[in-house]
Formats: C-alpha cells, sequence, structure tokens
C-alpha cells in the first residue's frame, strides 16, 4: 500500500559554516494493507525523520514515496491533500497536536472542518463517533487539553488522526512516555481499531518488547540506514547491532559504551555505519556494505550470509 | 539485621491546591538498608515523587507534612532547615531526572561537582580540584582537565547524566534518592544508567529509585515497593515479588508490561483530591468484597508487606 524508495534526507544548519547532517540514507519500505510494521532504533537514528517523509511533512532529498501506486513527491499541493487524510501521524507529544486554547472537541473537528466538512450536525455526529471510538465519555469534549491526562490526551490525539477515515497510521514513540498500564491500554485500543477499520500501523519506537508485541514485521534503523528486517528479528537477531539493542533492552552486559570515547569515523569512510561500535569488525567491514537476503531477513552485515 | 539506614514511619503528604486537597502521599512506611539498592515503582501521579521530596525535605511551601523520617539514627524530619542543609547532598543526595534544570547553565561543569565536597567535607580548592578529576575520569568523562572547565552545553546528553551522578556523589553520600532516571530514553541509555548506578553502589552506596520503569526496578533494585494512589500497597524482595506479586494491582500492573502480553488495568486512574473509600483500588480490582469499603490493614506474610483484605 504504501512504498517508500531509496529515500534520503540530509539537515544543513549555519548559514556561513553550512554542517549537513544526514538523517536518513537510503531506505526502503513497504507496508502492506493491514500490517503493523516496526521501526526500532536509538535515538538520534533518523526515525522520526523518516515517518515525517512519509507523511509527507518533509520532502525527502532524494528518493520516492508511493502510495497505492501514486507518486506523492512533487504533486501538487491540491492534489496531495486528498492523500494527505489518508496517512496520519500521531506524534510522541500529544501537546505539538492540540491547539491549548481550544476545547478537544474543536481540535478533533479541525481536520474535518478543513476537508470541507461544513455541516454542524454532521461534525458533531462525527466527533462523538470518534470520542466513543477512543473510548472517551461525552464530557471529556468541552474540556481543555491541560485538564485531561497523558493518555486522555493521546486519546484525543487518536481520534483526530481517525477523523478523516487513514488508511495508514505512522505512531512516531507515540506511547513511549506512558506509563505500562496507560500504554497497554493505548495499544490495545489501536489494535483494535486497527482490526475493525482493516487500517496499517508503523509503529515507531525504542522500546523493543513493545515492538515485538505489536508488529508484524521489524525494521531496525542505525545511523540512518535500516540494517536488519524480517519477522523474527527479535528471536534470530543477525546484526551485530540488533544484538547489541536485546543485550541492552535485557541489562545483560552491564558496562559503560561512552560512544566519544570510540572516535569519529575518518572522513569519507564509506564502509558499514556501524564499523566504529562494532565487536566482530574486520577489515572487510570497511567496504560499503548491502543488505543481504538471509532465509527471509534482510541484513546489512556481510558475515550474516 | 542488616543496618538500617534510612527508616520513614507513617509519612503522610498534602497539598492544598484550588480545587481541593491533594491527598499526595498517605501512611508511607518503609526502611532502607545499608547497601541496598530500594525501588518504589508506580504510575505517574501516584505520589512517588513527592514522597521522594518529603525525605530530601524539599516540599513545595504549602505542602503539609507528617509522620516521622530517620536517617542514620537521627530524625531529619524533625532538624532545623540550617541542619538540614548539612544533611542533604553529604548524607543523602538526589539524582533528579533532568539535568537542564538540576545543573546551573551559567557554571562551569567541574565547580558544580566540587561544590559539595566544599560544603560538606570542608576540603580546600586545590583539593576538590583534584577529586572532581578523578570523578570525572572514574565517570568516562575525558578528558577530566578540558571537561571540568567546559559548561552545559558543550556536554553531550550522556555525559550530562554521568556528570549528574558525579555531582550527587561527591560527598560519597550514603543514600541517593533517583527520581525517574531513565523517562524517555532509549535502551542503550538506559544500560548506560544501570551499568553507572551498579558501579556507584558496588562502592557501597544505598539507593532509592523512584521509577515507573518496570523493568529497570527488576534488573537493578533488591526490594521492590509498590506505589499507588498514594499509598505503598505492596514491599517485596525483587525475585519474590516477580515470582508472584500478592497484591491486585501489584498482578494488574506486571500484566501491563510488554512482556507479559500488555493487558490493561480497566477503569480510570483514581482522583489524588477524592480518594476512593477503604481500599483504595477497590474500584478497579477484580477480587473486591464489601469488605474493601473499609481501610485495609498493612500485612505482614515471611517480611512481605501488603496493604489487602485477602491476606487479612
Amino acid at each position: 500500500m504504501l512504498k517508500a524508495e531509496n529515500l534520503h534526507y540530509v539537515y544543513t544548519s549555519g548559514l556561513i559554516k553550512t554542517v549537513k547532517k544526514t538523517a536518513v540514507c537510503g531506505v526502503d519500505l513497504e507496508v502492506c494493507s493491514g500490517e503493523t510494521v516496526a521501526i526500532v532504533g536509538e535515538s538520534g537514528c533518523g526515525k522520526s525523520t523518516l515517518a515525517k517523509m512519509l507523511v509527507q511533512q518533509l520532502a525527502p532529498v532524494s528518493g520516492e514515496v508511493f502510495f497505492d501506486g501514486t507518486k506523492l513527491a512533487g504533486m501538487s499541493w491540491k492534489n496531495l491533500r486528498k492523500f494527505m487524510g489518508k496517512i496520519q501521524l500521531i506524534p510522541q507529544n500529544p501537546d505539538d497536536v492540540v491547539d491549548p486554547r481550544w476545547t478537544v472537541e474543536r481540535s478533533v473537528a479541525e481536520p474535518l472542518v478543513i476537508c470541507g466538512v461544513f455541516s454542524k450536525e454532521k461534525i458533531s455526529a462525527n466527533v462523538d463517533a470518534l470520542f466513543a471510538e477512543v473510548g472517551l465519555s461525552a464530557e471529556h469534549k468541552t474540556r481543555y487539553p491541560h485538564e485531561l491526562s497523558g493518555g486522555e490526551l493521546q486519546r484525543v490525539v487518536i481520534a483526530r488522526a481517525l477523523a478523516l477515515e487513514p488508511e495508514l497510521l505512522v505512531c512516531d514513540e507515540a506511547t513511549s512516555m506512558l506509563d505500562v498500564s496507560v500504554q497497554a491500554f493505548i495499544v490495545t485500543m489501536l489494535k483494535e481499531i486497527q482490526k475493525r477499520r482493516g487500517l496499517s500501523l508503523v509503529f515507531i519506537t525504542h522500546d523493543l518488547e513493545a515492538a515485538k508485541a505489536v508488529s508484524d514485521r521489524v525494521l531496525v534503523m542505525y545511523a540512518g540506514e535500516i540494517v536488519e528486517e524480517g519477522k523474527d528479528v527479535f528471536d534470530r537477531p543477525l546484526h551485530p547491532y540488533t544484538r547489541a539493542l536485546l543485550d541492552a533492552a535485557r541489562y545483560m552486559s552491564l558496562e559503560v559504551v561512552v560512544p566519544e570515547e570510540v572516535g569519529e569515523l575518518p572522513n569519507g569512510f564509506s564502509g558499514c555505519s556501524y564499523y566504529r561500535l562494532c565487536r566482530e569488525k574486520t577489515d572487510a567491514c570497511k567496504k560499503p556494505q548491502k543488505l543481504w537476503d538471509v532465509s527471509g531477513k534482510l541484513v546489512r552485515c556481510w558475515k550474516s550470509k | 539485621m542488616p543496618d538500617l539506614l534510612l527508616k520513614v514511619s507513617g509519612v503522610s503528604v498534602t497539598i492544598p491546591t484550588g480545587q481541593g486537597t491533594v491527598h499526595a502521599v498517605d501512611d508511607a512506611t518503609f526502611s532502607i538498608n545499608k547497601h541496598e539498592i530500594f525501588s518504589l515503582i508506580g504510575e505517574s501521579g501516584s505520589g512517588k515523587s513527592i514522597l521522594g521530596q518529603a525525605i530530601m525535605r524539599l516540599l513545595p511551601p504549602n505542602a503539609v507534612f507528617s509522620g516521622k523520617v530517620e536517617l542514620d539514627g537521627t530524625e531529619i524530619s524533625a532538624l532545623s532547615e540550617k541542619e538540614m542543609q548539612k544533611v542533604r547532598g553529604k548524607t543523602v543526595a538526589s539524582i533528579a531526572q533532568n539535568p537542564y534544570l538540576a545543573m546551573n547553565p551559567g557554571i562551569r561543569v567541574g565547580t558544580q561537582i566540587a561544590e559539595p565536597m566544599q560544603a560538606h567535607l570542608g576540603m580546600s580548592k586545590e583539593d576538590a580540584k583534584a577529586r572532581t578529576f578523578r570523578a570525572l575520569k572514574y565517570f568516562d568523562i575525558i578528558p577530566p582537565e578540558v571537561r571540568e572547565r567546559e559548561y552545559l552545553f558543550q556536554y553531550s546528553g550522556g555525559m550530562l547524566q554521568r556528570a549528574m551522578v558525579a555531582m550527587g556523589t561527591a560527598a560519597d553520600p550514603e543514600l541517593i534518592i533517583a527520581d525517574e532516571p531513565t523517562k524517555g530514553i532509549d535502551v542503550l541509555k538506559k544500560r548506560n544508567i544501570a551499568a553507572i548506578f551498579q558501579k556507584v553502589a558496588s562502592n557501597g552506596c544505598a539507593f532509592l529509585l523512584i521509577t515507573h520503569d518496570v523493568g529497570f526496578a527488576r534488573a537493578m533494585s533488591d526490594r521492590i515497593a509498590v506505589n499507588y494512589c498514594g499509598q505503598i500497597i505492596e514491599i517485596a524482595g525483587k525475585d519474590a515479588f516477580f515470582k508472584g506479586p500478592l497484591h491486585p494491582y501489584s498482578k494488574a500492573l506486571l500484566d501491563a508490561v510488554p512482556e507479559r502480553g500488555m493487558h490493561p488495568i480497566p477503569g480510570p486512574s483514581p482522583s489524588m483530591i477524592e480518594v476512593p473509600e477503604g481500599c483504595r483500588f477497590h474500584p478497579r480490582c477484580p477480587h473486591k468484597t464489601d469488605r474493601c469499603l473499609k481501610n485495609p490493614p498493612v500485612v505482614d506474610i515471611n517480611g512481605r508487606c501488603v496493604r489487602c483484605w485477602m491476606y487479612a
């Protein structure tokens, strides 16, 4: 359904001395209808940039995004608007989405108004249905964002995202700031909505256990690249980085790893992006790595084949 | 009998607000032994942080405190503010969640780490500086002679976290209170924090970890206390707790973690202003009976404490 090909994004900062930082580097991604894909990786690995490119908030420096076979990049604003409703983003911080001076009812109704639903009865019926769908009662409607708890506000944001009947939800760390019981509630609710509406979900998180519990397929990202992709990534990790992540999540080897100490990669280094911290590196890792197909999984490490 | 370090008995904190009185902590009673890592877990808004602040005597000015806190035999809840200042940072130190709020952006990091040594241990400036160098090296902030002279904005996030631990441990405290040290950070940084805390604990420092991260508490602690709606409802050794939690809320909390299938707890979280009568968990509890409308007793079962009628 959604297909991204060879996405790149580079942040530039500074006026006189421009600094370029590659955030996403050649990511291919495919999401089928009704599927849940999890993207995991440490903070700063480009997960959120990728999410923003998928929902067309950022235009990729190079690469294409296709939705149902239609190319989205370079489309005129007018045409793009038809597709924007089909792909919705749920961000980490619900405060970024809702206006603190509006009642949450108005925030949920806003996308409907923008997309040309003007009759008051229709809007209020729609909003009522959405509030019921995310398990909020009618008394929540007239409240302001600061009067709701974190979990309730996240539900408001989900209701808002569902208003335009999307086919794909991109959840960018949607539950990582919440308590375990609230997280469990939101995730269970999202899965139910997915089943009822036949949605696809892209679940971006740094919580490996949550990713494992939610998803059909997992992509592991490191330094803007997909380093491993497949169905049983956590049961049978093949890339050294995935193994390091899993060990850290289980508190297996309690030692401080200081990235600053390892030193920067030499300029123009084109080998494995994980070369700096990898424990199993050899000279062959200095060559560019491609994604190998290892029994149904994709792994960016020549040793795995 | 292991050496007792901190004894909290019958501590209650209420905070009057415009909407009514918030019952943040109700009848908290527990103790921490020397060299022990004790975790207080619970959901946000359940009053864990306020309990930590109550021990440090750093409550908001309008909060009403009652009860008794004893540290190493002295009743610190009865000390004057001036005397408390000598204890704070020396015997008990706190490590805040956010380094950007806890450290001063206008003062060199080295100076901030040296400050408790000069204030509490009576060290000269030179001695404190030499010791700061050692501390920075110990926490992998290298090279220390350069890093000592830098400011917050020149440090990376992970380095700041370590600098904060260095500042907290500067005067060799016997107890460290860490409030939500792992909130919102990824697994690799979490592992680093766990490793640093273990390193400090191996030198004989006791910890009170206030966290909502069940996995982190499991990896770190010797004993666990569960907080719900201002009350401590269960205290147990780590292994016994994760093998078989006693209180229905502890069970529900463990079932909500992703490893155990993410089962949400039914019902909304209770209000801290109009707390439920009797057992505070009874509106959401699957085992509730009529007696749950009365205050449940704290039952002691082989050294485990549980606040529930089921075990009375």
